[in-house]
């Protein structure tokens, strides 16, 4: 009987301890929309490609400001308020100007619904460790099954902001890593920042998304996604290199995201088929019925293949 | 018997002569592995050598002999002490193997624009359109340089 009160306050321990890490989860999503800080971000994918990122972001009056500058490589700038992003993208003579919506970019990786991570991923304290001079817990969360990735984060013991994120594939090898190399808090909510450099010596042009945005209909279902998934969002535009309008359905299980994306293929281009990878991401191809399908995603190749074999063509 | 040995093995005996000394040499043992040696040092001196110890070959050999037979599958008939092996069987399901692999061939070929396909292949990430990997990481990543390169990612 003493046994079995044991191993019952040994499982409360735990429950208790998951809800705990869970709150910290919580607090960092919230620390890295409400807090000021600016700092360098370093970020490696699996090929050990180490590029910097100049970054600042500002909650002003309840209104988020952020700009990313790159350090390497050609001088790009992003600057996004709320939801709407505008890349410079700076081609030596000409800038390119492109709008872009809905960024999760690190520290802000997190999903709006948070409970929805419960259902894909397990929680576990990683230990304390020291990221960009602060200290840090680790905090792993390790995927349910085999449809995704390992996510280890390292939260900021104070402010409880993500200092760094590992994602680890099912075979134990770091497919990306994002981390602070050093970070600043602001007291100040200024955002006289807020602006490009505009040069008079370059060209600029506007190049915004045309998505369609009349009602296309889906002539495709998929159905049985794998645990966890769900459509977060469509996007239909016509692609100039396919001479095509393809459909792009993305799917998310709160961290890791697949695209879908289903166009036709015209007689004179030979379909895609087969797996491969570019950067973190894997890719893979089918051809069914006339149509490309195409799955993207920092996720294992057996989930790509396994959603683009339950694309059903109508 | 070492004069003997030498002669034998230096092709100096001849008919009665070679009799006489072959049955010499094989009722004396220590004659006989001398004999051994000395041909062994000829052969390799000659090029001629490929059996370091004999009498590891035959341990070899015996034990072999003892095993039981692994590749029973139609192919090798083993009768104790004799193994054949039926070659044609073997030429025949070569000849299967090779129109199997022109059919499924020229099925890739003449069929994968015409018809569903799945398939583990290798695929060349160069060969997917570039738009489509710009637009899947221009709304996926979570990585400020992706974002910022609006999808350019290395390849691997």
């Amino acid at each position: 009987m003493i046994r079995l009160l044991f191993l019952i306050c040994l499982f409360l321990s735990g429950v208790a301890s998951s809800n705990e890490l869970w709150l910290k989860i919580s607090q960092a999503s919230k620390a890295s929309h409400d807090l000021n800080y600016s700092g360098i971000i370093n970020t490696t994918d699996s090929n050990q490609d180490i590029r910097s990122t100049k970054m600042i972001h500002v909650n002003h009056e309840g209104e988020e400001f952020l700009k990313f500058e790159k350090i390497d490589g050609a001088d790009n700038l992003l600057l996004m308020h709320e939801a709407n992003a505008v890349i410079y993208d700076n081609d030596q003579s000409k800038i390119l100007i492109k709008k872009k919506k809905d960024a999760n970019l690190f520290p802000n990786i997190f999903p709006s619904n948070l409970e929805k991570l419960k259902d894909s991923y397990s929680i576990a304290d990683g230990g304390d460790f020291r990221v960009a001079g602060r200290i840090a817990q680790m905090v792993v969360l390790s995927p349910i099954d085999e449809n995704r990735y390992n996510y280890h984060l390292w939260l900021d013991k104070e402010s409880h902001l993500p200092l760094k994120m590992m994602v680890i594939d099912n075979n134990k090898k770091v497919v990306e890593t994002m981390a602070f190399a050093n970070i600043e808090f602001l007291q100040s909510q200024d955002i006289s920042w807020f602006r490009p450099n505009i040069s008079k010596d370059k060209t600029y042009s506007i190049n915004e998304n045309k998505n369609i945005e009349e009602t296309v209909r889906k002539f495709w279902t998929i159905n049985d996604l794998p645990s966890g998934f769900e459509e977060v969002s469509y996007n239909a535009k016509r692609y100039a290199g396919l001479n095509a309008i393809a459909h792009q359905i993305i799917f998310s299980d709160g961290l890791s995201y697949i695209s879908i994306f289903i166009h036709p293929v015209a007689k004179n281009q030979k379909p895609q088929v087969g797996s491969s990878k570019r950067g973190s991401n894997n890719i893979h191809a089918e051809y069914k019925k006339g149509y490309q399908i195409l799955a993207v995603g920092a996720v294992p190749i057996q989930t790509l293949s396994y959603i683009t074999n339950q694309v059903k063509l109508n | 018997m070492s004069e003997n040995i030498s002669s034998i093995i230096d092709n100096e005996l001849k008919g009665k002569d070679l009799d006489h000394g072959l049955n010499e040499l094989a009722k004396n043992s220590s004659a006989l592995s001398s004999y051994r040696t000395y041909q062994m040092i000829s052969d390799i001196m000659k090029n001629d050598y490929y059996d370091v110890n004999s009498e590891l070959t035959d341990k070899i050999m015996s034990r072999i002999q003892d095993e039981p037979t692994q590749f029973n599958n139609g192919f090798i008939y083993n009768n104790q002490s004799t193994a054949t092996i039926d070659y044609k069987k073997y030429l025949l399901v070569f000849l299967l193997g090779l129109i199997a692999a022109f059919g499924i061939s020229w099925a890739v070929n003449n069929f994968s624009n015409s018809e569903s396909t799945s398939s583990s292949d290798f695929l060349a990430s160069d060969s997917i359109s570039q738009e489509i990997i710009e637009d899947h990481f221009s709304t996926t990543t979570r990585n400020p340089n992706h974002f910022l390169e609006a999808g350019y990612q290395p390849n691997i």
